[in-house]
């Protein structure tokens, strides 16, 4: 003879209905008079159909996007489908680059050399304290000679001329 | 009275799914293997709905659910190959909706990112239409439902989607989790004990 237990650990088999004949009838007669493996049977029922009540449509259109996968694996999409991101995003970044060309406008740079900004800048210290030309002229073509990296120019010249080097 | 009802429901729910792969699936299933895109746009028309909504019942979230559905199809396109008649064609995509669904649950768990797994923040529409009251009452307890689902382990939220949702057979589900009948039937069972407590205490 099955216990209560036993027969409700066969419950929830009884309730799919994948319970074998005779199982199922022993479940069947026990539920007559068991209140409580009646209502545990109830509770299942309720449950189901809560959570079958959880089941909805997919809202978005899975079909548009798988095929829109599968063409781009495959190759096979079309132009303006192919270029329907990016050629948005690039019309926005030029616009973008213009405006700021516009609102924001970058310096003109001086058309002097580093070397002529040099010697411009130093005509009034030449003529103070009579630098030596020939010196000047010299170290001048050497930099211009080299002619790689003019940035740290001036600095070395002065203090070239100033006998620091 | 109410006994003669109770005592019906276990007849309700007899193996809905449990019907073999078809001439057309089998069809499809070729045709899809040639790469032809029309016979993978009947498989996701006819299976779109069942994937979404495992996806939908073990993550818990809309949005991952509706990239699980476009990623599981996609697989489905690149793997059809690979599919062995050793079950029906409809187990073998609710084991990829399963597979990816708890594999992107895992990955978010281990990122930690994903604080809230079920979005109950917005209102349920159910398949079915009901009147305004019951709408009401059926949104109240499947927001407490969803909360009961959300304290489970994976193992008896999953098993409970595959029954509750998709009426899965126990073989199918046994299938699809790559267990034994046996252990379906014990399983589903502490499942639903387990929902019928976290339920009430919800």
């Amino acid at each position: 003879m099955d216990t209560h237990q036993e027969i409700q650990q066969q419950l929830s088999a009884y309730f799919d209905g994948e319970l074998e004949a005779s199982a199922a009838l022993v479940v069947k007669k026990h539920l007559l008079n068991c209140d409580e493996c009646q209502q545990m049977i109830a509770d299942f029922e309720a449950q189901q159909g809560l959570m079958y009540g959880l089941k909805q449509e997919n809202p978005i259109d899975t079909w548009s996007q798988i095929r829109d996968q599968i063409e781009i694996q495959e190759g096979k999409l079309p132009f303006w489908k192919r270029w329907a991101v990016p050629l948005p995003v690039a019309a926005l970044a030029t616009i973008m680059v213009f405006g700021l060309m516009v609102f924001y406008p970058i310096p003109e740079r001086s058309s002097v050399s580093p070397i002529n900004d040099y010697l411009s800048a130093h005509a009034q210290y030449s003529t103070d304290y009579s630098i030596d030309s020939s010196f000047l002229n010299e170290t001048v073509s050497a930099i211009e000679l080299d002619n790689t990296d003019s940035s740290g120019d001036t600095d070395w010249l002065l203090d070239a001329y100033h006998g620091y080097e | 009275m109410q006994t003669q009802h109770i005592l019906s429901i276990g007849a309700m729910f007899i193996k809905k799914a449990d019907q073999p792969t078809t001439d057309l699936e089998n069809d499809l299933i070729k045709r899809c293997r040639d790469k032809d895109p029309k016979a993978m746009e009947q498989i996701v028309q006819r299976y779109q709905k069942q994937v979404y909504n495992t996806a939908y019942g073990i993550i818990g979230n809309r949005e991952d659910a509706q990239d699980i559905t476009q990623d599981v199809f996609l697989t489905i396109w690149n793997k059809i190959g690979q599919f062995r008649r050793q079950s029906k064609f409809s187990t073998w995509i609710y084991q990829i909706a399963k597979n990816q669904s708890l594999n992107l649950k895992n990955k978010k768990k281990r990122r930690k990112t994903d604080t809230a797994e079920i979005d109950d923040t917005q209102t349920w529409v159910p398949v079915e239409e009901k009147t305004p009251e019951t709408k009401a009452l059926a949104n109240e307890q499947q927001k407490l439902l969803l909360q009961a689902l959300n304290s489970l382990k994976e193992q008896y939220r999953t098993i409970l989607v595959l029954r509750e949702m998709e009426s899965l057979s126990y073989d199918d589900i046994a299938q699809v989790l790559g267990c034994s009948v046996g252990r379906v039937k014990s399983r589903l069972h502490e499942a639903r004990l387990a929902l019928r407590t976290a339920f009430h205490t919800a």
